[in-house]
């Protein structure tokens, strides 16, 4: 989409691809009665002679412990057990979503700091790309989880470049004036990831918002969610601001529900089966929050077209025109 | 009244537009319209009809056909039928349509604003000046975006067949801001006007015919909520495009919910008017005048809520009062009348009841000694001083005449004051100092910010609110 | 809260030594009503900087009030006709040409007494109005001339003075020339301003300037010429406006009609904003005048609404209010007799001036 193109043209129109793209099988709810039912020991898959590695959530730029107590397992491939992430809860949405709150001056930051964020973030990612591959390629296999990492990293750089050129435009009204057309950033935007691509779906989707100034609440793939210990470390690394990203795991159709109710969030991001986009788009009417969902659809997340620019860029950010005569 | 008595008095007296030609366009429909479907009029499927009246008198003016999900059926089947080849025609072609479309607006431009006076109430200053140029201006840009679609829009695609619901505020100004962009990037329409104000949207339905619209583009079908509602809940429409009541947005949000059918949602607001201490505060007045006294403030984005600095409070408080004696209410063709009619009577009642429940709380309401109308549904420009935040009419969209005035000690305050609200569609700020000004409107929760300025609308600055004010991105 | 409340100035509160006898009024009865307070003609204020110094004027806000103004008020019919008439009787029917001869001014004011052909007075049925002009405006060197012709009638002279149009003769001869004017019976005066103090925001220069051509006119009724096609901002016309007012000017006039652009709508809201404000802050009315580029009937009606808008009734009489043209008559003649008769008029068939 041009950068000239106005929303309201924009508003008729949806990418030839998407309309065009495949539904995705209904999600194998891991949520339930049944979860943790087979109970085996942590970390089978890892190295013995490494010592068991705890995720938590992030909220606020700390790990935190999860108001519930629990644990859920994650499962392998094969469906051993790999580890366990914190089952969040409403409290800890409540708890993630505040500290979004707080960190709205991320807003306010320069494009230009931004962007050096994430290129930093680009940076460390690298440094650390063997080791992330090997933990994830326990969930989606070698091939996908290397191709998750190099891909990811040249995301991070697509959205530090976007950070400081996705601009608005100065349009030239029939007054005597200007009219200031500014993205602006929308606050605080729920986002749920995609499950099936746990690393580049969640920096695909996280990355955009970000990068133009929101502040993210993410749910990561329910799939497999140990993803965010590797993430929090990034942005730890990274100098982002605490509370501008804050991951709760946990089962993402209660966690989506929570979101979207909240009266404090913005905008939710939903990227998983048909019934999760229907689902965002039901429980958010109540603030009449933003939504931006794949419709169920399948997105190839390693299709530069598909999975990064404009159209992300667009959904994460409102315009705010403003109408400035002149004339001594 | 001889001369020489006129000449003692120097009143402004009468100056009636002539309604000759709208009324026999009306005559010539014997004042009784149906559908238009596929191009052609067709007659409602129930056979039901509603009368649409002139506001300024009670009389009736046209019969109006009740649609029925039937009569939507039809319209969405036609639109649909119609949109494969409408969407494959080349950019260039349809470009033509849409500058057809301009022109024939200008052409027609009088007779369409008296109708619009007639069916709406609002003054034909406005309507001459403000709602026509503005749709055909509308058409002219949409139809340059029809021409450089595949250049600024590659790789993406129409949406298909997109329902389109619009508000009796601005009647045909609203069915230009939904159809232009919808025909210009290749979809078909169905649109159904507002149950108080149809007219104007059957006239258009008469210059497609007239332009040789191909048949199905554009489908018109009249009614009241429940013939929205059965566009919303139509399985073969592909989009849902919206303006009204926060209240309405928040059903045709659930009621979509469970579909893939995009939606954009343009609704209510309660805008703040921000006045600086350096503000030119007679031209801040004037700003007032353009902003809550538009359109009898039945506009989505007036300024109702004034916020003043306290050191020029009093002052401005004087000032509008001022101001507020030499506006003029009266018979909407009037062309030097400033307030015309309430649109409806349901609207003036609510108008009513809402200042009584503000006087209740503790507002002091003004009002001048306006001339005032015998007949008709007007209401007197009003303000209302000692507004709290907490007080409904600090909170509550009046939609009419009421402007609720309050004080602010600081920027930073100003900004507190005016995001304290659930809608975010427009602002405005007054001061001399662009860096004051600049600073402020960023800081604003709104889609649309005027700096010494308000109500500018074009078709080449977007319009569409933050917050509860809008949704998918309107425009 | 009130405008009361807010005024700098309270009745009596004005301590100045100009002489402050108008011509037309009694000075202890009221001149003027705004808002329902009575006013008094202008005796001046000292200069008050900090009032000066907070004027804010929005130019382009400004020029959108103009723009609709002319299109939200308009009149019709027997209406229409009876504010051209009042037009008439504003009017400063002035020529102010280096052509100008003895003959030529007494044809002039030959037309001020009968500004409109006696057929179209009877037709109209105004012949109890005895619609005059509101004065003729000339150079110094015809104020006697005009005098004796006029003579019979009430209508003043006024004498355009004080260098015209450029004001840029040493003080002391600008002072002479209005005396000069007023000895040979100019019963007003236009005086021109040294635009130069404005763009140098000498404002005490300017305020002792204009103080002492009022103090040379005397009696006779002072009008101030701001220049504004000069001043170009409008924020420099409000202020020239306030400083003019506070040395005690009568009128505060627009233009020389020598400039390259005269009398616009912006500067008329601008200068009769700042006559309202100067009013309910002192209690003292101050008269505007229009001058140069009014040319036709539908504009005269566009000032006298700008009048009845921000100002009050009391501004659409001579008293307070004027339009300075030479051009501008015929217009009206024809447009009152299109209104008369049905058809559209042509110029020769009103008798010039």
């Amino acid at each position: 989409m041009a950068a000239t193109a106005k929303a309201d043209t924009a508003a008729y129109l949806e990418p030839t691809w998407f309309k065009n793209a495949p539904a995705l099988p209904a999600a194998k709810s891991i949520s339930g009665e049944n979860a943790n039912s087979e109970r085996q020991i942590a970390n089978p898959a890892l190295d013995p002679t490494e010592i068991d590695r705890t995720v938590k959530l992030y909220i606020g730029g700390k790990q935190a412990r999860p108001d519930s107590g629990y644990s859920m397992e994650v499962r392998g491939r094969n469906r051993e057990i790999l580890g366990e992430v914190p089952l969040g809860n409403r409290k800890d949405i409540r708890n993630a979503v505040e500290a979004a709150r707080k960190a709205s001056g991320w807003a306010k930051t320069t494009a230009h700091n931004r962007a050096q964020i994430l290129f930093y973030m680009a940076e460390n990612l690298s440094q650390r790309r063997d080791e992330v591959a090997h933990r994830l390629s326990h969930a989606v296999g070698e091939a996908q989880a290397s191709a998750e990492v190099n891909s990811g990293i040249e995301r991070i750089f697509s959205y530090a470049a976007w950070a400081d050129k996705f601009d608005g435009a100065v349009h030239n009204p029939p007054f005597r004036n200007i009219a200031i057309a500014m993205n602006e950033p929308i606050g605080t935007v729920g986002i749920i990831c995609p499950q099936e691509v746990p690393l580049l779906g969640f920096l695909s989707l996280v990355l955009p918002v970000v990068a133009v100034g929101n502040t993210v609440i993410a749910v990561p793939s329910e799939t497999y969610p140990l993803v965010t210990g590797d993430l929090y470390q990034l942005f730890d690394t990274s100098d982002l601001p605490g509370g501008v990203v804050n991951i709760v795991t946990g089962y993402s159709s209660q966690l989506l529900k929570v979101l979207a109710e909240h009266d404090d969030v913005d905008a939710i991001w939903c990227f998983a089966d048909e019934a999760s986009a229907f689902a965002a788009k039901s429980f958010s009417t109540g603030n009449l929050k933003q939504v931006f969902t794949n419709e169920g659809r399948a997105i190839d997340w390693f299709d530069v077209k598909q999975g990064e620019g404009r159209w992300f860029l667009h959904h994460a950010t409102q315009v705010k025109n403003i109408w400035v005569p002149y004339g001594e | 009244m001889s001369i020489a008595e006129k000449f003692a008095a120097m009143e402004y007296g009468p100056a009636l537009e002539d309604a000759k030609e709208a009324l026999t366009w009306l005559d010539q429909h014997s004042r009784r319209f149906g559908h238009f479907i596929n191009g052609t009029w067709l007659e409602p499927s129930a056979g039901e009809y509603f009368d649409t009246t002139d506001p300024s008198t009670g009389d009736k003016l046209a019969s109006v056909a009740q649609g029925s999900p039937a009569d939507i059926d039809a319209a969405v089947k036609a639109a649909r039928a119609a949109f494969p080849k409408w969407q494959s025609l080349t950019p260039h072609t349809r470009a033509r349509y849409m500058y057809a479309l301009a022109r024939q607006v200008q052409k027609h431009s009088r007779r369409l604003a008296v109708l619009e006076t007639l069916d709406n109430g609002k003054p034909i200053r406005e309507s001459r000046d403000l709602d026509i140029p503005l749709v055909a201006r509308h058409f002219y840009h949409h139809a340059g975006w029809a021409q450089l679609l595949p250049q600024e829009f590659p790789d993406y695609t129409a949406c298909g067949v997109v329902g389109q619901i619009i508000p009796w505020n601005f009647p045909l100004l609203m069915l230009a801001w939904k159809i232009a962009p919808a025909l210009a990037t290749g979809n078909t329409v169905v649109l159904k006007p507002a149950e108080f104000t149809p007219l104007t949207a059957l006239a258009f339905a008469e210059i497609c015919h007239e332009i040789g619209l191909p048949a199905g583009v554009v489908n018109i079908v009249t009614g009241d909520g429940s013939t929205g509602e059965a566009l919303v809940k139509h399985p073969d429409v592909d989009k849902i495009a919206f303006t009204g009541s926060t209240e309405v947005g928040r059903a045709i949000r659930s009621a979509t919910a469970q579909s893939h059918k995009r939606l954009s949602l343009e609704l209510g607001g309660k805008s703040p008017f921000i006045v600086f201490e350096d503000a030119d505060l007679d031209s801040a007045v004037e700003g007032l005048v353009d902003g809550i006294w538009l359109n009898q403030g039945q506009v989505c984005c007036a300024g109702s809520r004034l916020l003043m600095q306290e050191s020029i409070a009093e002052p401005l408080i004087a000032k509008i009062r001022e101001r507020m004696v030499t506006l003029r209410v009266g018979p909407p063709l009037d062309k030097a009348i400033d307030i015309g009619a309430i649109v409806a009577p349901v609207q003036l009642e609510r108008i009513q009841r809402l200042v009584n429940q503000g006087i209740a709380e503790g507002a002091t309401c003004w009002q001048p000694q306006t001339e005032m109308p015998s007949r008709g549904l007007y209401f007197p420009p009003t303000l209302l001083s000692n507004v709290h935040p907490t007080s409904m009419v600090a909170q509550q969209e009046i939609f009419g005449p009421v402007l609720a005035a309050m004080t602010f000690r600081t920027p930073s305050e100003a900004v507190e004051l005016a995001n304290n609200t659930a809608y975010g569609l427009a602002a405005c700020v007054w001061s001399e100092s662009i860096n004051v000004a600049l600073h402020v409107s960023a800081q604003l929760k709104a889609g649309v910010v005027w700096v010494n300025c308000t109500n500018l609308f074009d078709a080449s600055c977007g319009f569409g609110g933050y917050r509860e004010s809008g949704y998918g991105r309107v425009s | 809260m009130s405008v009361e409340d807010s005024r700098r100035y309270r009745t009596g509160d004005h301590a100045t030594d100009a002489p402050s006898e108008g011509l037309f009024q009694d000075s202890d009865s009221p001149l003027a009503m705004l808002c329902g307070r009575p006013l008094l003609s202008n005796k001046g204020i000292p200069l008050n900087r900090e009032w000066i110094n907070q004027v804010r004027v929005n130019t382009s806000a400004v020029e959108r009030r103009a723009q609709t103004h002319v299109v939200r008020r308009m009149v019709k019919k027997d209406w229409q006709a009876a504010w051209l008439l009042r037009a008439i009787t504003c009017m400063d029917l002035t020529t102010l040409s280096g052509d100008d001869t003895d003959e030529r001014v007494r044809r002039l004011c030959a037309k001020a007494i009968q500004p409109i052909q006696q057929d179209l007075v009877n037709r109209l049925g105004i012949a109890e109005l005895k619609i005059r002009v509101a004065a003729v405006c000339v150079y110094h060197r015809f104020v006697e001339t005009a005098r004796t012709a006029l003579q019979g009638s009430t209508i003043p002279v006024a004498a355009v003075s004080t260098g015209f149009p450029a004001g840029l003769s040493p003080l002391s001869e600008r002072i002479a020339e209005i005396r000069r004017s007023v000895e040979d019976g100019a019963q007003e005066i236009d005086v021109v301003i040294t635009r130069a103090h404005v763009f140098g925001g000498r404002w005490q220069e300017l305020y002792d300037e204009i103080s002492a051509f009022k103090q040379a006119s005397g009696r006779a009724h002072m009008k101030v010429i701001l220049g504004t096609g000069d001043l170009l901002t409008l924020r420099n016309v409000a202020r020239a406006s306030f400083v003019a007012m506070m040395a005690g000017a009568d009128f505060i006039k627009t233009s020389t009609g020598k400039e390259p652009t005269n009398a616009t709508l912006p500067v008329g809201f601008v200068m009769a904003r700042a006559i309202r404000e100067y009013a309910q802050e002192t209690g003292m009315a101050v008269g505007f005048k229009a001058a140069g580029g009014i040319r036709t009937a539908k504009q005269s009606l566009e000032w006298l609404s700008l009048m009845k808008e921000e100002l009050a009734l009391s501004w659409m009489k001579a008293e307070l209010f004027r339009l300075g043209a030479s051009g501008l008559l015929g217009d009206i003649e024809r447009q009152l007799e299109h209104h008369v008769t049905g058809r559209y008029s042509a110029d020769y068939r009103h008798p010039i001036a």
